[in-house]
């Protein structure tokens, strides 16, 4: 039977030990399989405890009628190992996820974990190397990286794995613009070629309005799930709850308030160039 | 910015550093060893000559050995005046209370001078020439006979491989962190002993702090990337044996048996 | 205070093979209570900058003026503390610098160190503390207590309770969420308003056009052009050819064509009076 979601939370609460309010209440939510979905919420709203879930290196607190479901398998002890092996996580400090000597010897780590022969290991490593255009740096040391290339070693040594579902844990959160752009082009592209799911933690709100699928995050509840469109519709709601909208939301926002109505249907910048062109073409 | 060598790493190119790791080391090691056979001034002048042709053969200028001498040379220098002002035995040319001048004390201590200049130099060898990941990869093979007594060898060679590759980034914060405080108008200069142990506090917490959340994160990464035990892994980096290793095998060989022939017997 | 740099280069580790220019024939003058924005690209040369407004670098050659205090490589280490009291560097991720018992004597560190009595401090403290929005409850509490978001501000507060006429920021919002982003922005143009010098080191071009009168590009050691945001972001060949980005505003209204915009937007709300005036005409 196939499975259409990628990971089903149902009824997850969390409570970090030695603590009273908990940091996810009974939250419940489905991420489809071949989506980008993008998590937002601010800081301290339960991100990223969430994706420490998906593959248990967190365990929900234990009551009733809860489960996490990752690619159809129910996780628990026996299961653990295999939704690893298909749920890669990219975090947040690039130097603090390079376990290797040099970009060759970080990427075939999660190789040498699963005991793969040599002879493959160095082939593989290889191929992810080029698939994040870092071949040439193969015998390079961390020292001599910048933080975004350290985030495409860390891609390429998920992918050496084939995951099937990537999680960006704000992986580009202490990037520079290039950077950061670099690390999405890749990830659009592979999410492509591989057929990935994409599970995007992000405070980069123009980053969220091209995702399929947003979810959004307060005080450990969700707030609301749907499409960027539908979430960044609801204005009010995100500059309540501290979060910033997208700047062509925003630019409309402030268009209504002089007067110049920009219809309900325009969502994107090209979508309003277009229309303002038209408008400035009439008078 | 401030890219700094863990341990004292050169780059090059000569045949030194096309050699196997483990053979590097085993000959460095058997080498020190070598230079306790001699013991007249034929066989250490041998084992001068022999050491000599394995600096020139880096490739790398003599103020690098230098270097490597400098910061010992007053522990050499004490060392051989004690051989030189108590060894009693031979002609005695000069003497005063427990102090003499002797011919063996002459002798012996130009021996030991030797002999240490020359332990420096071979090991500075070994040292500029092999990435310290390499040491420690040649390390664990050395040790691996302690497996059979359940040394955890290749979790230690882990640990090894992962804090020398955290050095550099340990070595940034700390400058990171050293500016920070200096900026908030900390001193690390001035004042007694007491106030500078002080000073180090604003530096040593942040950077204990940064530590554990380094290990922290790391740990989490290595999980999450499958890593469960040390055990039942396979390896990436592999070490070979090559023609250089064959050729410094030979040169050795040669050394003991020139050693062996000329020394007194 | 003005700020005058003269030729000055900066050499890392001089005379090894790994010998590096940091900054290559840097020039400029920068007046009194001014918003500058530093950018460039990571390594072309804003750190390196930094570091010597406060004198943690010293130049290999040129002379730098700030703060009444001549700077060049014959300055020594001593008495440096007079100009670290006048100006102030935040680095990136500052909250790494955090090493106190309790929050309040985190603060108190830097006014204590330049020379600020027991009450003194203890005063300036709360009053930061209050400034970068926190709760005077946590005053007592650990700074390795609180979230990193606190974290970050408890260190601002750290430096900005030295009062200093010359304040220099490393990306001081970095991976904060935007409601904290735009208080972090509103504490440090207050702080400009109030009399002082701000030196913002930013990525974010938006920042730039929005808060600085003065910008400053750096690119590979040097400084490539020094101008008002207005004219630096209106040569847009000149962007692309460096590789840096054009404020989103600027970006927009470039792609509106047959407008006509008597001064090019660089922020929203420029953008929207000028879209007004052409649509109205």
């Amino acid at each position: 039977m196939p499975v259409d979601n990628a990971v089903e939370f149902k009824n997850i609460l969390f409570t970090y030990p030695d603590t009273e309010k908990a940091v996810l209440d009974k939250i419940s939510f489905k991420i489809k399989k071949g989506s980008w979905t993008s998590l937002i919420g601010h800081n301290g709203s339960g991100k990223s405890t969430i994706s420490k879930l998906i593959n248990g290196l967190l365990l929900p607190d234990s009551i009733a009628d809860s489960k996490i479901n990752v690619l159809g398998m129910e996780l628990n002890q026996e299961t653990v190992w295999k939704i690893r092996e298909k749920v890669g996580i990219v975090f947040q400090n690039p130097d603090n996820q390079f376990v290797g000597a040099t970009v060759g010897d970080d990427v075939a780590f999660g190789l040498e974990n699963r005991a793969v022969p040599r002879n493959r290991m160095v082939k593989i490593v290889r191929n992810v190397l080029a698939d994040v255009g870092m071949l040439d740096y193969i015998n390079a040391e961390p020292a001599n990286l910048s933080g975004g290339q350290k985030q495409r070693v860390a891609i390429a040594g998920i992918l050496a794995v084939e995951p099937e579902i990537i999680i960006l844990d704000e992986s580009t959160s202490m990037l520079d613009p290039s950077g950061r752009e670099q690390i999405l082009k890749i990830i659009r592209r592979l999410k492509k070629e591989k057929n990935l799911t994409v599970i995007s933690i992000t405070h980069d709100i123009d980053e969220a309005n091209m995702a399929d699928d947003v979810i959004v995050l307060n005080d450990g509840k969700i707030l609301a799930q749907g499409t960027p469109t539908i979430i960044f519709d609801k204005t009010e709601m995100l500059e309540k709850i501290g979060l910033d909208i997208p700047f062509v939301y925003k630019l409309i926002d402030k268009l209504n308030k002089v007067g110049i109505s920009v219809p309900q249907n325009i969502k994107t910048k090209d979508e309003l160039k277009q229309y303002l062109c038209q408008l400035n073409l009439k008078k | 910015m401030s890219k700094i060598i863990v341990g004292r790493y050169i780059p090059g190119h000569s045949l030194i550093y096309k050699m196997d790791p483990r053979s590097k080391l085993l000959v460095t090691i058997l080498f020190i060893l070598a230079i306790f056979l001699a013991n007249n001034p034929i066989t250490y002048a041998i084992v001068t000559i022999f050491c000599f042709l394995a600096v020139i053969a880096t490739g790398l200028k003599a103020k690098v050995f230098w270097d490597g001498v400098k910061p010992l040379i007053g522990l050499i220098f004490f060392t051989s005046l004690l051989q030189l002002f108590f060894m009693t035995g031979g002609h005695i040319y000069w003497h005063w209370w427990i102090f003499s001048l002797s011919s063996y004390g002459l002798v012996n201590a130009i021996y030991i001078f030797i002999r240490f200049t020359l332990i420096i130099l071979i090991s500075t060898v070994m040292t500029v020439t092999t990435m310290p990941l390499e040491i420690a990869d040649a390390m664990e093979w050395l040790l691996k006979p302690l497996k059979l007594f359940k040394v955890p060898v290749d979790k230690i060679a882990l640990v090894i491989s992962i804090a020398l590759r955290f050095v550099p980034t340990l070595f940034d914060e700390t400058l990171k962190i050293m500016n920070a405080q200096r900026s908030r108008g900390a001193d690390f200069n001035d004042g007694g002993l007491i106030q500078r142990a002080k000073a180090i506090t604003p530096i040593l917490v942040p950077l204990f702090i940064h530590s554990l959340e380094t290990a922290i994160d790391l740990s989490t990464a290595m999980e999450s990337r499958g890593y469960r035990s040390s055990e039942g892994r396979t390896r990436y980096r592999v070490l070979s044996w090559s023609k250089c290793d064959l050729i410094a095998l030979i040169y050795f060989v040669l050394l003991v048996g020139l050693l062996l022939i000329f020394r007194t017997h | 205070m003005s700020i005058k740099f003269e030729k000055v280069n900066y050499i890392y580790s001089p005379g090894t093979s790994m010998e590096k220019k940091g900054l290559d024939n840097v020039s400029f003058e920068l007046t009194e209570n001014s918003f500058v924005a530093l950018v460039g690209h990571t390594g072309s040369g804003k750190s390196t900058l930094m570091q010597h407004f406060n004198a943690l670098l010293k130049p290999s050659s040129g002379t730098i003026d700030i703060a009444g205090y001549h700077i060049t490589n014959q300055t020594g280490n001593k008495n440096l503390k007079k100009l670290r009291k006048q100006v102030s560097l935040v680095f990136q991720f500052p909250e790494a610098q955090l090493f106190e018992n309790t929050v309040l004597e985190d603060i108190e560190f830097g006014p204590k160190n330049f020379g600020a009595t027991e009450n003194e401090a203890k005063s300036k403290a709360l009053k930061w503390l209050k400034r970068v929005g926190l709760d005077e409850t946590i005053a007592n509490k650990s700074p390795f207590e609180l979230s990193g978001g606190q974290m970050r501000r408890v260190a601002i507060a750290g430096v900005m309770a030295n009062e200093p006429a010359i304040l220099c920021l490393d990306e001081p919002a970095a991976g904060l969420d935007p409601k904290s982003r735009k208080e972090m922005m509103k504490l440090f143009v207050d702080y400009q308003k109030a009399g002082h010098t701000v030196i913002l080191v930013t990525h974010n071009m938006d920042d730039a056009a929005e808060y600085a009168s003065d910008v400053l590009v750096m690119e590979h050691g040097k400084l490539i052009k020094h101008d008002v945001p207005k004219r630096i972001f209106a040569d847009r060949n000149w962007l692309e050819k460096h590789y840096l980005d054009e404020p989103t505003s600027s970006l927009f209204a470039a792609g509106l064509t047959d407008f006509n915009f008597k001064d090019h937007p660089l922020t929203i709300d420029q953008l929207v009076a000028g879209i007004k005036e052409n649509v109205r005409g």
